[in-house]
């Protein structure tokens, strides 16, 4: 058990992990904005193949989308109006609390969820959508703004190279922050162990929602964590606050634990499933690469249905 | 309540071991930065107030089952009285008397046997690690059990099983001095298990309990109400040889051990375990009489004798066995000098005579005479005396002079285990036989003077029929065979007074002896010497209708038993002669107790097999011989002295003041003893409760754990 210095960047997305997620595609569950046609639906109406509506046709708008046989059999002139076709911003929210610091011998969770966003810039620029990085702790987050650019992905990897988890808890300042930037709609992947009061993120999580972005919720769990394997007196410190420390029986408190542990993670998954946002959940003993394709492969899946 | 073992309360801080290993641990803890705090922190919230009683409460119960555990060892009892016996420290000592006299009582509910089921019911009432010794009294005193731990208190009875009563006296006095020194200053319970026999508190009449602290007794005595007790001391046969249909004398001893005379008390005969006769007997209280019955024994061969007595007391002593064996004929060798071959010169013509009586037929040529016959020879020239076809008996008369080496190749045959009867006739050199007889030992008493009265005159001696001591003259005590005192004797010898070894079997009505007898050791070996010659020159014997019988009778008494003595004394060696190479092995049985292989000696005559040690018990054994697959039983009669058939109770006064001297307990059963026992106990015992607890505070720690995840 011991806590990490930050990663490299060949730790975070190795070349076996580019070689698997080559064959994979990130696409928008709803419809976003983006300033390139793409193969994402945008809420806006433009050039595409894919019908919407009909709308009564006004002084001024161009004759060579008004619909002939409509307007024939109304006797009114019709435009037709079609979906436009247009790319994705990523916007990739990776925790940086000290929490995530915690490893139990492999790797630590911070760098399963560097690895995770790794993976999911390299997929994103890979077909030609932007991708941002917001690093969240409370010292302040590190931003990236999305771009589609082959360098992007350089980018994100030094940036979640160059820090390492350490903060206390600023997740929901960071969500709040990039609400309030009113960017276009997107896809918002939230990489944390969620092991936090779930309020204040449940909530700025939810009005981004509202603003149209897509939420993906990717919790990363360690086993020890989970499995709380102690069997004797342990006095129990925070990373997060150094100060706040526990002595206690860890036989007697070992079924209590469990129990809390699982009731947090149904919290969340409850709070998803109303909010219609995905949450995966994965270990840090998992490979991402594994991970990230069971669960495009599922969200691929539901949205054919 | 009470304890058993208080001292072991000081461990009772124990309790507090938990507790202390409680904060140890706390103290040892395991520090960790934990990732996942805000769960942590969420469990603590929800559960804190549980936890904590949770904690107080395992805590209790562990410190509980450690106290409960203690408690357990301590063994609290009851005050009030208990069902079971606990024995609260003492060390319990039970004194065994295995004599014989223990066997008194009717059949079924023996002495011995009520107080071994007393012993097993007592002792199934002892508490596990109590401390208890066995002591057994009787021929070898010892200890069966020392200082053992009870740890189940029904396979204690176990060392009770298998007992048997020794065949000796108990000496109570002797035993608890052993034990009292065995267990000086400790607080013993001690368990005298006695009859009250007179004979086994000899020595008791002062006797205390050498030191401090005083034990408590307790004496298991089954009542015995009939006392009186005949036991047969004896069983022989009168002559020393037995003859195939040839009448001899079974001479039973008898002796009422009883305080009241007994009136026609039924002696019954039985050969082989089959009826044979009985006979009554009266005897006065102490009294020791004899019963002497005509037996005749149709096959030759190895048979057993037995005679007992029933009705009494005391079934152990009511049978005594004889072995026998049955001989098909004595061999007798009449050696005579080159010139003393004359029809009166030696006992030959005599002798002659009686081999043709014995060989008469009648008219259609059938024998007469069916009985085993006497074979008399005579050689030519020196006897044989030690090669395979050697006589069982030599007759040395005036016909036969001696010398030195005569008279030691006569010794030999006696060492052999020959018969030698001397027939002091008018021809013998008396000087010579004193000379070299009394020299070799073999002359039971040294010649005198001669007699001789005219033949056919009125001046004669004759046998004394009422001077018959032993041997088969006793026979001629009655009737049957005709008067004895008929023979006349016109010449004999008066003797010197006889050596102290020698049996005088017949006397002169004159009051000199006429018969005397020395036996070997063991029964090897023979010289009978007759103060008169074997003829029809000087008595009338020959012409009397018992002249055969009384040959018979001579012999019968006279010939040494040479190694068929089927009789031998407890704890005497066994000796069975054999031919060289009539048997491989032989082995010795004796009721029930397991065989004992003998061993064997080769010697000039053949085999001797042997038992140095003897049988140590009296009864009715046998020795079989086996060779190849072919085997040959030998009954033997196993006797001894009784010497615990008396069963004379202790005094009264002796008694009484035992009992008050040691304040001990008489009690005539386990019931009464454990009655007693149950009301002077400090109660019943509690530490299984105490352990039952420990075991339930052990379950709801394990249910707690479980909870706990």
């Amino acid at each position: 058990m011991a806590t990490h210095s930050a990663p490299r960047m060949d730790e975070i997305l190795s070349p076996a992990a580019k070689e698997t997620l080559k064959h994979l595609e990130l696409h928008a569950r709803t419809a976003v904005e983006g300033m390139l046609q793409g193969l994402h639906r945008s809420k806006r109406k433009g050039v595409s193949t894919e019908f919407d509506h009909h709308k009564l046709y006004q002084a001024g708008d161009p004759l060579k989308h008004i619909d002939w046989k409509v307007s024939a059999r109304h006797d009114r002139y019709y435009l037709k109006r079609y979906l436009e076709d247009t790319s994705m911003a990523v916007r990739l929210v990776v925790d940086r609390s000290a929490s995530m610091a915690w490893d139990s011998g492999g790797a630590s969770k911070y760098l399963a969820a560097a690895r995770a966003a790794a993976a999911l810039a390299y997929l994103v620029v890979r077909q030609r959508d932007s991708v941002g990085l917001a690093l969240a702790s409370s010292d302040g987050a590190a931003w990236l703004p999305p771009s589609s650019a082959d360098s992007q992905v350089v980018r994100i990897l030094r940036e979640l190279a160059r820090r390492e988890a350490a903060a206390p808890d600023g997740l929901s300042a960071c969500l709040k922050t990039i609400l309030e930037s009113g960017g276009r709609r997107g896809l918002l992947v939230l990489v944390s162990d969620l092991l936090f009061p779930p309020e204040s993120v449940q909530r700025e999580l939810g009005r981004l929602a509202a603003r149209g972005h897509e939420i993906l919720i990717l919790q990363v769990r360690d086993p020890m964590e989970e499995d709380f394997p102690f069997t004797r007196w342990v006095r129990f410190g925070d990373l997060e606050d150094p100060s706040v420390r526990h002595l206690i029986d860890a036989v007697l408190l070992k079924k209590l634990y469990r129990e809390e542990f699982q009731a947090l993670r149904d919290e969340w998954q409850a709070w998803a499933r109303k909010l219609g946002a995905h949450l995966a959940s994965f270990r840090t003993d998992e490979k991402v690469e594994t991970v990230l394709s069971q669960y495009l492969a599922f969200r691929a899946g539901r949205a054919g249905v | 309540m009470t304890w058993v073992h208080p001292a072991l309360l000081w461990a009772l801080p124990v309790a507090l071991l938990p507790i202390a290993i409680y904060y140890l641990m706390r103290f040892r803890s395991l520090s960790v930065r934990w990732g996942a705090h805000y769960v942590l922190v969420r469990a603590l919230a929800r559960y804190k107030k549980n936890l904590y009683w949770e904690q107080i409460v395992l805590l209790g119960l562990r410190a509980l089952a450690c106290a409960a555990l203690v408690l357990a060892f301590a063994r609290p009892t009851s005050s009030a009285p208990s069902e079971t016996l606990s024995g609260a420290g003492v060390t319990r000592v039970v004194v065994l008397d295995a004599s014989y006299s223990m066997l008194a009582g009717p059949e079924g509910s023996s002495r011995w046997s009520r107080t071994l089921d007393a012993l097993r019911e007592l002792s199934g009432q002892w508490g596990r690690g109590e401390e208890w010794s066995l002591y057994r009294m009787g021929e070898t005193p010892r200890w069966l059990v020392e200082r053992a731990r009870i740890s189940d208190p029904l396979r204690t009875a176990d060392a009770f099983e298998g007992l048997e009563p020794d065949e000796a006296c108990a000496n109570l006095a002797q035993a608890l001095g052993e034990i009292a020194a065995r267990f000086p200053n400790e607080k013993v319970e001690l368990y005298v298990c006695a009859d009250d026999q007179a004979s086994t508190w000899e020595g008791m009449e002062a006797w205390t309990w050498p030191t401090e602290p005083r034990p408590d007794v307790f004496w298991i005595n089954p009542p015995l109400e009939d006392r009186g007790n005949l036991a047969v001391t004896g069983v022989r046969l009168a002559g020393a040889r037995v003859l195939r249909k040839h009448p001899v004398q079974a001479v039973v001893s008898v002796k009422n051990f009883g305080a009241e005379a007994v009136q026609d008390a039924e002696v019954e005969l039985l050969l082989d375990g089959t009826h044979l006769s009985r006979e009554s007997i009266s005897l006065l209280p102490g009294q020791q009489g004899e019963l002497t019955i005509p037996v005749l024994l149709d096959e030759a061969g190895s048979h057993a004798l037995s005679a007992r007595v029933s009705g009494d007391a005391l079934a152990f002593d009511n049978r005594f066995s004889a072995g026998l064996e049955v001989s098909e004929r004595i061999t007798v060798q009449v050696p005579r000098d080159a010139d003393k071959r004359g029809k009166f010169d030696s006992c030959w013509a005599f002798l002659e005579l009686a081999q043709q009586i014995q060989q008469r037929t009648t008219e259609d040529g059938a024998a007469i005479f069916q009985a085993a016959p006497l074979v008399f020879t005579s050689p030519d020239g020196e006897p044989d005396l030690s090669g395979p076809g050697a006589p069982e008996v030599v007759i040395l008369d005036g016909g036969y002079s001696l010398n030195e080496a005569r008279t030691e190749a006569l010794r030999g045959f006696v060492a052999r285990g020959g018969a030698l009867v001397l027939a002091a006739d008018d021809r013998v050199d008396a000087a010579a036989w004193n000379t070299h007889l009394g020299a070799a030992g073999l002359l039971p008493a040294a010649l005198g003077e001669m007699r001789t009265e005219p033949l056919a005159g009125e001046r004669f001696e004759r046998i004394a029929k009422a001077r018959l001591e032993r041997g088969g003259f006793m026979a001629f005590a009655s009737a049957e065979d005709g008067d004895v005192e008929e023979a006349r004797f016109f010449a004999w010898y008066e003797t010197a007074p006889p050596a102290p070894e020698a049996q005088i079997l017949a006397w002169y009505a004159g009051g000199t002896p006429y018969a005397l007898l020395c036996r070997g050791p063991g029964g090897m070996g023979s010289v009978l010497l007759l103060t008169a010659g074997l003829n029809g020159r000087d008595n009338n014997l020959a012409v009397r209708e018992f002249f055969l019988p009384f040959l018979y009778r001579l012999f019968m008494a006279g010939v040494s038993e040479a190694g068929l003595a089927r009789t031998v004394e407890r704890g005497a060696p066994i000796r069975i002669p054999t031919r060289a190479g009539e048997a491989q092995a032989a082995t010795w049985t004796l009721g029930t107790l397991p065989p004992r292989p003998l061993l064997r000696q080769t010697g000039a005559a053949g085999e001797v097999w042997t038992l140095p040690e003897g049988p140590d018990r009296t009864g009715l054994g046998s020795v079989l011989l086996v060779n190849g697959s072919a085997t040959q039983r030998i009954w033997l009669g196993v006797q001894g002295p009784r010497m615990d058939s008396d069963l004379r109770a202790l005094e009264a006064a002796t008694k009484s003041a035992f009992l008050e001297r040691t304040g001990a307990l008489e009690c005539p059963d386990a019931r009464t003893l454990l009655d007693h026992l149950r009301a002077r106990q400090s109660g019943d015992e509690w530490h299984h409760w105490a352990i039952w607890g420990v075991l339930a505070f052990l379950l709801g720690e394990l249910w707690f754990q479980r909870r706990m995840g």
